[in-house]
């Protein structure tokens, strides 16, 4: 039995890992590290308001049982290594290709089926408790960049979380949560977990490792004899994970490139045109009924359905000619590749580095001011959105190339 | 005398917080148990057969 620490943590102690999940919905363990900058996730229970008459001035009379959601936004570090698992939320991965030699490419498109997008597990630790989320996936992620540095701002949805459980009993090697406004509460846990259960009057806890994850959806059994004494009311959670990083050198403002032509192909070919800061991007992959689909028998997000998609860029630069206002007024196709690239060569040839690449095959210019401020530069902030080419058959498309053979994706 | 050993399984260096860098199968040896699914316990060493030995060298 060890004392809980209770006095206040700082949120640089935390951490948040991810894992994909076999089958969406069913957590796992989850073992991939990525660097954590903010993150806003929150559940909501939705409580079901009773404003009924029932002769009273209080405006409520109850609260009901709603159904949960869970969403909100994660900001990481945009890395090759973890940025390929949080694209892999958001789209429709294909087959890998690629060598360790070369580096492996990972090729992302608009789609769905039965099990892509893929969801994951993902862990945040806060203060002593981590906050485990389950069928995660991603509805759009944005990258910003921090001086240099590229982020992923990424806006999640989840199907379910676990992160404080009420115990009804734990003695033996039994340990039995409540189903106090959750009907099934060890959703969320998983073979291999170590849960620490804290006696609430003692200010202790114990961690006991699963071994048993009961059909009735409460009881537990674990591989400890218990040894402390638990009543109603006691709570358990998920022991911290020790974190292990292995991550790569970040995508960055510097070595990014905005390449243009009259097709894609050509557009990867060519010389990169050099922008203002203030350019960027975002890849949205729209989510029906926002931020899940609360399907009837169940009181969490049953379902996490994708609609449609698009990218959309802004490009702030210098108005030197007219050839690009030009495209925005006569509606001239122009493709552009965007290349960020990590300064990680990858494998054994030199020359190669991590790459994120977005291909906009037929994006067209929705804004394109041309604004005039006294003693500034006259500059041009062009907003563009992804259409659909009927010549590449695509949108868009997303490219990471990484040491990764994907088999963990 | 460090009580744990765990193997990274990642095929990957690890840099695991709080207790160093640690290359693909290399062994990583602690005083207290980690949790990270990462690596996989390969011995501990009891504190019990511990204290028995120098029980025994008095």
């Amino acid at each position: 039995m060890a004392d809980v620490d209770l006095t206040e943590k700082i949120s640089n102690l935390g951490y948040c890992a991810i894992k994909v999940e076999a089958a969406k919905g069913t957590a796992v363990i989850p073992d991939i590290f990525a660097a954590l900058f903010n993150e806003s996730i929150i559940t909501n229970v939705n409580f079901d308001e009773d404003l009924s008459m029932r002769g009273i001035r209080d405006e409520l009379y109850g609260h009901f049982r709603g159904g949960k959601d869970h969403q909100g936004e994660i900001e990481v570090l945009a890395e090759p290594v973890t940025a390929a698992h949080f694209i892999n939320m958001l789209l429709k991965k294909g087959a890998t290709t690629g060598d360790a030699a070369t580096g492996y490419i990972h090729p992302f498109t608009l789609g769905v089926s039965a099990t892509l997008p893929k969801s994951y597990t993902l862990e945040i630790l806060k203060g002593n408790i981590p906050f485990r989320y389950f069928g995660v996936e991603a509805k759009s992620i944005k990258p910003t960049f921090v001086d240099n540095k590229m982020h992923l701002n990424v806006a999640v949805s989840a199907r379910g979380q676990f992160s404080v459980a009420r115990l009804a009993s734990a003695s033996g090697t039994a340990v039995v949560l409540s189903t106090e406004h959750t009907d099934s509460p060890t959703n969320g846990l998983v073979v291999g977990d170590k849960i620490r259960l804290y006696d609430v009057s003692g200010g202790t806890y114990e961690d006991v490792t699963i071994t048993v994850i009961d059909a009735d959806g409460i009881t537990l059994t674990v591989t400890e004899t218990i040894a402390g004494t638990y009543i109603a009311g006691d709570f358990c959670y998920l022991k911290p994970l020790t974190p292990g990083y292995s991550l790569l050198a970040p995508f960055s403002w510097g070595a990014t490139e905005f390449c243009f032509g009259v097709d894609a192909a050509t557009a990867l070919a060519a010389t990169h045109t050099p922008l203002e800061k203030g350019s960027d991007f975002e890849i949205i992959h729209v989510v029906h009924n926002d931020p899940g689909s609360k399907r009837s028998g169940s009181f969490e997000t049953s379902h996490i359905i994708r609609t449609t998609g698009r990218v959309n860029l802004t490009i702030k630069k210098a108005f030197t000619d007219g050839q690009k206002y030009h495209n925005f007024l006569h509606r001239i196709k122009e493709a552009i590749v965007v290349r960020c690239f990590s300064r990680k060569t990858i494998g054994t040839d030199d020359g190669v580095d991590a790459e994120l690449r977005v291909t906009i095959n037929n994006p067209r210019v929705v804004l394109n001011p041309v604004p005039l401020a006294i003693g500034e530069l006259i500059m041009m902030e062009q907003e563009l959105v992804s259409v659909y080419d009927t010549s590449d058959t695509q949108g868009f498309d997303v490219k990471v190339i990484n040491e990764d053979d994907g088999t963990a994706m | 005398m460090k009580k744990y050993k765990y193997k990274n399984l990642t095929g990957k260096r690890q840099e695991v917080i709080g207790f160093g860098v640690v290359g693909p199968d290399e062994i990583l040896t602690t005083n207290e148990p980690i949790n990270n699914p990462n690596f996989e316990l390969v011995s501990k060493k009891e504190t019990k057969v511990e204290a028995e030995s120098k029980k025994v060298k008095k």
